[in-house]
């Protein structure tokens, strides 16, 4: 939708950018003045607003303000899309003031803006405007709305610091905000006991991570002396430079920071829980922007890992280890927002594989589209919680697909879409992930190419399952709603599916919009050409290509490439095929029975269902590790405190008091008499002190 | 040489709450309203003394500024001279901004024997103020020892129920460490006179107990070197590291906390720990630059035991100011930690920590003092819902949470990140231990934050019924500057940074000398 737009705006923008390049570094800042001030303006007057006008006055500015956010983003995105001038290839910095000055270290205030900062201006924004609209609709029996678009904001404000940082140090400054936003928002039902842990879950397991992530700019620093992304990235790829900091450790430390933000495996814990906020929340930050933080930044760094090639072998091994584990779990989720957070952790596992093995492009297109069609689900399993009175259980749906007909409509283009059936927007970039990983791997010897190829293929068909599951139960077969419910079943209003629609026709079209006429499209059609999205991020990777220097080859879509398509394309047919006939589709019933056949056939089958119903039971080890075992350690420590380390302490004094009965009697307890005591002993000591390290020298 | 218009702005700053608190005295005793503006007016008077003092200060200018010099004990050369560079301003408004904070939030809470409170803390204000600007030993002295008694009147009178035991405790603790201290003051200007003597400089006392000519004589003569300064900072040491405090000697500092009236928790954090890591950045390192090399290491992995140990013990703690009280263990452990790896953006960190914590954790025990107020609890166990009970509160408090947690744009996160980055220059193990304190601190602030406002309220809030009133615009007065310099400071800590600028430079240097090479692996 937002491509659409850009190209219809192109003709307008370009000739203020060609009249006065300058107004960037107006335009820039305000991306982040807009909802920071939309944040102040709410939490300062937004609950009398609420309170004495209505529920209107107070939604008006914060919303207002993000609309306006996103008409200037497109007039940022356009320009810097196409390198036009003031961007060029390589970027525009903006700078405010300086941040910190501290002697040789400097941090400036500043702002850079290239093209891919502008790809994620396009998810961010476009996506950020859609959920404020859906939640006028969707928060509109809370009694706090004038609260939740205050956080809304703040979030806004927080993860367009985070993608416009032009040095590490504001990253982190905005990576830490996006952790506040988030913990504000997860909590923001806060009297309900499991919001408040999964708030504080979310921001505990994030700086697990941060202390890698922030141990890593420390690194950078210490190697390049400088805190400014571009800078410090140049010198860290000049050629035969040494460092006190290997740059494998330094990237591993970047990625730390990315697995939390990212919820890779083991720090993926917080984001299912995470899913105690509202829906719309769940939309935005845990799966369309925040959760992609973690892909931007190694995408980034991506020097520093072209620099550290056994580096990026542990983040294709994490990434797609973390696919097929989330995706596992997905499987037997009943909760439907579940289900999609285990998606969300498994397509952001293809990510890190897709960084992991080189192949930048692939994956900020998939972080883009997934975006778009993952937005779209969540804001959706929103409209279908909706209708059925916050029901969250799927268990309790079925045959919803006539009673909410946007809502169905819209979620079956973003379960094809994920699934990865052409020509929908998921197709092109999951194909493009593997594809490009399996001819790394053919041409380029790149072993862990072939398993991320591999896996992700599985991965694939799981997903194409695991979401037709989550279909046919929520919208075919046979009503399980709770009969008072029932009849109350209604489409939400349009707030509400005016979004769905909207991200629906990204979710449909966007795979499209950024490859013709490149491969596959192209050739197809018999066009040659170039993807733009290749196009336009090929400078932010070019550093990188040069030191990974693999081979170029021909587009084959009667040879290889083609084989490819097929291979995925047909894992997720099957795979939705399967889910059809054990879940139905419209009006044709699941078959029940046959799933608990299967799932109770043998012992094997009994674990893995066990085993991934119960998420594989690492909640439960970290319980054990972090909540029983770290807590009798704290204890432990606090009765360290008070009776060896204090006890010695009173020890001393008590020994004092009572050493000798003829010096009890001095001992009233007064501080006068202690005084005269201590000057005494002070005389004593000064006279030793003087004694023992003798006459100067 | 006297500042702006030719007043002793120096002395007038040190002396004035003094003036007020005599000027105080003789004010009724039946009029206690009175006597608490007279006490306010007095510390905003001071208050706006110090900012003057700031307005004429030349930051370019690395010397000690404003200075005033009298002789005193003219036979030992004990002179009465104040001055003050960057680092000693910026402590001096924060104890001036602090003590005015401290003052008004006392107006409510204090209702017994208001004259000898107002008297007590004015004085305190005059101790603290002296030991921030005395550039004489003796005269240092005599400030350190003076912060003592109005504390251990405010903590003993005003305090809680087992006020006795804890304010002994914390005056005898601190007078061990401090006797040691002018055993050293001592034996340093004996070093020195008798060296004159040998000399034959016809006035071997003069400049004995001058910090600036020490620190010359020092390093010229290597008299402060080996044993002597080996000892000589080691009772420094046990003086600043008990005030700090430093793992194994902060456990006075719990058990004050919990006893001190709120603003006595607000000065004892927000100033009190600061004399400490003052004193090893005026005192210590100049005067003993070799022996603080010696004794650095074991000073570092104190500090670290303490940056991780005191958030540990933080994560149980049952009482709200006990929790806070360890985690100012742990955030002084920085402190320490940015002052001994002898680096400058870590020492920079480390003085920017100092500030930030005591405007946080100043913060902090208010809002603490707030709810006591209402309840008379500080049972963590009994807490909860405050989010609906006490908006207003609730949202400030979870403002300075997060402000202590470290997040970026607030203050706290500067002077840590400073302090890591320093650290992690000279000595990457140590930072990558202290950074490890991200989760911890996270652990145990927003633990006592969601017992406190999150879920419903509590069966103890609901029988209080409507006594549970939020936050009334008095006790805001009182938070509001402190948030205000939070974000001003977070945003913009050039305004510390460069104001101390160059007493870090002066200090590294005069480290340096004594070991130029030790700095950091890495280079």
């Amino acid at each position: 939708m937002h491509l659409f737009a850009t190209s219809v705006f192109a003709a307008e923008v370009a000739p203020i950018s060609a009249a006065d390049p300058g107004v960037y570094q107006l335009l820039i800042p305000l991306l982040v003045v807009l909802p920071i001030a939309g944040f102040a303006f709410t939490a300062l007057f937004g609950r009398r607003l609420q309170l004495t006008i209505g529920r209107w006055a107070a939604e008006l500015v914060p919303v207002g303000l993000i609309v306006a956010t996103w008409l200037v983003a497109l007039a940022i995105i356009v320009p810097a899309l196409q390198h036009a001038e003031p961007f060029g290839e390589h970027g525009l910095e903006v700078k405010l003031w300086t941040w910190i000055p501290a002697g040789g270290f400097t941090v400036d205030m500043a702002f850079h803006v290239d093209a891919l900062t502008a790809a994620l201006l396009v998810v961010v924004t476009t996506i950020g405007m859609l959920v404020h609209l859906y939640s006028v609709g969707y928060m509109a029996h809370d009694p706090a709305t004038w609260r939740f678009f205050g956080y809304l904001n703040l979030f806004m404000f927080s993860m367009l610091v985070l993608v416009l940082a032009s040095s590490w140090l504001l990253v982190f400054a905005g990576w830490e905000l996006v952790g506040l936003s988030s913990y504000l928002l997860i909590g923001f039902w806060y009297t309900r006991r499991s919001a408040a842990l999964a708030a504080k879950k979310a921001f505990i397991v994030n700086r697990v991570g941060d202390v890698g992530f922030a141990l890593g700019i420390m690194a950078i620093f210490v190697n390049t002396g400088t805190m400014n992304i571009q800078e410090s990235l140049a010198k860290l790829t000049t050629v035969g430079a040494s460092f006190p900091v290997p740059l494998p450790l330094v990237a591993l430390l970047v990625f730390a920071g990315a697995m939390g933000k990212s919820a890779q495996f083991p720090l993926h814990v917080w984001l299912p829980d995470a899913m105690e906020g509202p829906t719309p929340v769940s939309a935005l930050i845990h799966a369309a922007t925040m959760v992609n933080a973690g892909v931007y930044l190694i995408a980034r760094a991506n020097p520093l890992f072209a620099s550290a090639q056994e580096a990026m072998v542990v983040v294709a091994a994490i990434g797609i280890f973390t696919a097929i584990f989330a995706a596992s779990i997905a499987f037997t989720q009943t909760d439907i927002k579940r289900v999609l957070a285990y998606s969300t952790l498994s397509q952001l596992g293809y990510m890190f594989a897709a960084l992991g093995v080189g192949a930048w492009t692939a994956a900020i297109f998939h972080l883009m589209t997934h975006g778009f069609f993952k937005g779209l689900l969540f804001l959706g399993s929103g409209s279908v919680i909706h209708a059925v009175h916050e029901e969250q259980d799927m268990n309790r749906m079925g045959g919803l697909w006539r009673k909410i007909p946007i809502t169905h409509w819209t979620m079956l283009v973003g379960t094809i879409a994920i699934a990865g059936i052409p020509p929908l927007a998921g197709f092109f970039s999951k194909d493009e992930i593997l594809g490009e990983a399996f001819k790394f791997a053919w041409f380029d010897g790149l072993a862990m190419g072939y398993v991320v190829w591999g896996v992700g293929l599985v991965v694939a068909m799981m997903t194409a399952f695991y979401m037709w599951r989550l279909m046919g139960k929520t919208f075919y077969g046979e009503s399980r709603v709770d009969p008072h419910v029932e009849p109350k079943i209604h489409e939400s209003p349009w707030q509400m599916t005016l979004p769905l629609v909207l991200l629906a026709i990204p979710s449909a079209i966007l795979g499209i919009l950024l490859t013709w006429p490149g491969p596959p499209l192209g050739p197809l059609f018999g066009v040659e050409g170039t993807a733009p999205l290749t196009t336009w991020l090929e400078p932010v990777f070019a550093t990188s290509e040069e030191i990974l220097a693999r081979g170029t080859h021909e587009y084959q879509l009667f040879g290889i490439d083609g084989w490819l398509i097929l291979a995925s394309v047909a894992v997720a047919t099957i795979g939705l095929v399967v889910g059809m006939i054990l879940f139905g589709f419209f009006r044709t019933r699941g078959r029940t029975s046959t799933v608990q056949a299967i799932t109770n056939a043998n012992g094997a089958t009994r674990f893995l269902y066990r085993a991934s119903l119960n998420k594989w039971w690492l909640d439960d080890l970290n319980d054990l590790l972090f909540i029983r075992i770290g807590g009798r350690v704290a204890a432990f420590a606090w009765w360290f405190d008070r009776t060896i380390i204090d006890g010695a302490v009173n020890g001393v004094g008590f020994v004092t008091r009572d050493a000798g009965g003829g010096l009890r009697r001095i001992q009233t307890g007064r501080v006068q008499n202690y005084a005269l005591g201590i000057a005494i002993g002070l005389l004593v000591m000064a006279v030793s002190f003087l004694l023992i390290v003798g006459q100067p020298r | 040489m006297t500042g702006l218009a030719g007043l002793p702005l120096v002395s007038l700053v040190t002396f004035l709450p003094l003036v007020g608190a005599i000027v105080i005295a003789f004010l009724p005793n039946e009029r206690p309203q009175l006597v608490r503006y007279a006490a306010l007016g007095v510390a905003l008077l001071a208050l706006l003394a110090s900012l003057a003092m700031l307005a004429g200060f030349d930051a370019t200018n690395t010397a000690t500024q404003f200075a005033e010099r009298y002789d005193w004990i003219p036979m030992f050369g004990i002179q009465y001279s104040v001055g003050v560079d960057g680092l000693s301003l910026a402590l001096v408004v924060l104890t001036t901004l602090l003590t005015a904070i401290s003052i008004l939030a006392s107006f409510g809470p204090i209702q017994v024997r208001v004259k000898e409170y107002m008297i007590s803390f004015l004085i305190l204000e005059v101790g603290m103020i002296g030991v921030f600007v005395a550039r004489d030993l003796f005269l240092f002295y005599i400030f350190w020892e003076l912060v003592l008694v109005p504390m251990y009147l405010i903590i003993g009178i005003w305090g809680g129920k087992n006020r006795i035991y804890a304010t002994i405790k914390f005056v005898l603790y601190t007078l061990v460490g401090s006797l040691l201290m002018l055993v050293a003051i001592l034996a340093t200007a004996f070093t020195f006179y008798q060296h004159q003597v040998a000399a034959g400089v016809p006035t071997p006392w003069q400049g004995a107990f001058d910090v600036d000519v020490l620190a010359a004589f020092g390093a010229q003569t290597h008299l402060f070197d080996g044993t002597f300064g080996f000892l000589a900072f080691g009772a420094f040491f046990l003086a600043f590291a008990i005030k700090v405090p430093m793992f194994p000697f902060h456990t006075w500092l719990p058990d004050a906390h919990v006893e001190a009236p709120t603003a006595g928790s607000v000065i004892l954090a927000g100033v009190l720990l600061k004399l400490g890591g003052y004193g090893f950045i005026r005192f210590a390192l100049p005067l003993f630059p070799e022996a603080a090399h010696t004794w650095a290491p074991a000073i570092i992995v104190l500090s670290l035991i303490g940056i991780i140990y005191g958030a540990i013990v933080a994560l149980v703690q049952p009482d709200l100011k006990k929790l806070v009280a360890y985690s100012s263990v742990s955030h002084m452990g920085f402190v320490t930690l940015g002052i001994f790896v002898f680096q400058q953006q870590a020492l920079q960190g480390a003085i920017l920590q100092m500030v930030n914590h005591g405007l946080i954790t100043g913060a902090l025990f208010l809002l603490v003092g707030v709810i006591y107020e209402r309840t008379h609890d500080r049972t963590i166990a009994k807490m909860g819902g405050l989010g609906s009970r006490m908006p207003i509160y609730a949202a400030t408090f979870g403002f300075f949470i997060f402000a202590s947690v470290g997040l970026p744009g607030l203050s706290g996160f500067v002077g840590e990140f400073l302090t890591l980055l320093g650290t992690f220059v000279a000595n990457p193990i140590a930072a990558a231990i202290a950074t490890f304190v991200m989760i911890f601190a996270a652990g145990y602030l927003l633990w006592m934050f969601q017992r406190l406002a999150f879920g419903e309220p509590s069966e103890f809030f609901k029988g209080l019924g409507d006594h549970l009133t939020d936050i009334k615009p008095i006790e805001m007065m009182t938070l509001v500057p402190l948030g205000a310099l939070v974000v001003v400071f977070g945003l913009y800590p050039g305004l510390v940074l460069d104001l101390v600028a160059g007493s870090v430079d002066a200090t590294l240097k005069a480290v340096q000398v004594a070991a130029p090479v030790a700095l950091g692996l890495w280079r």
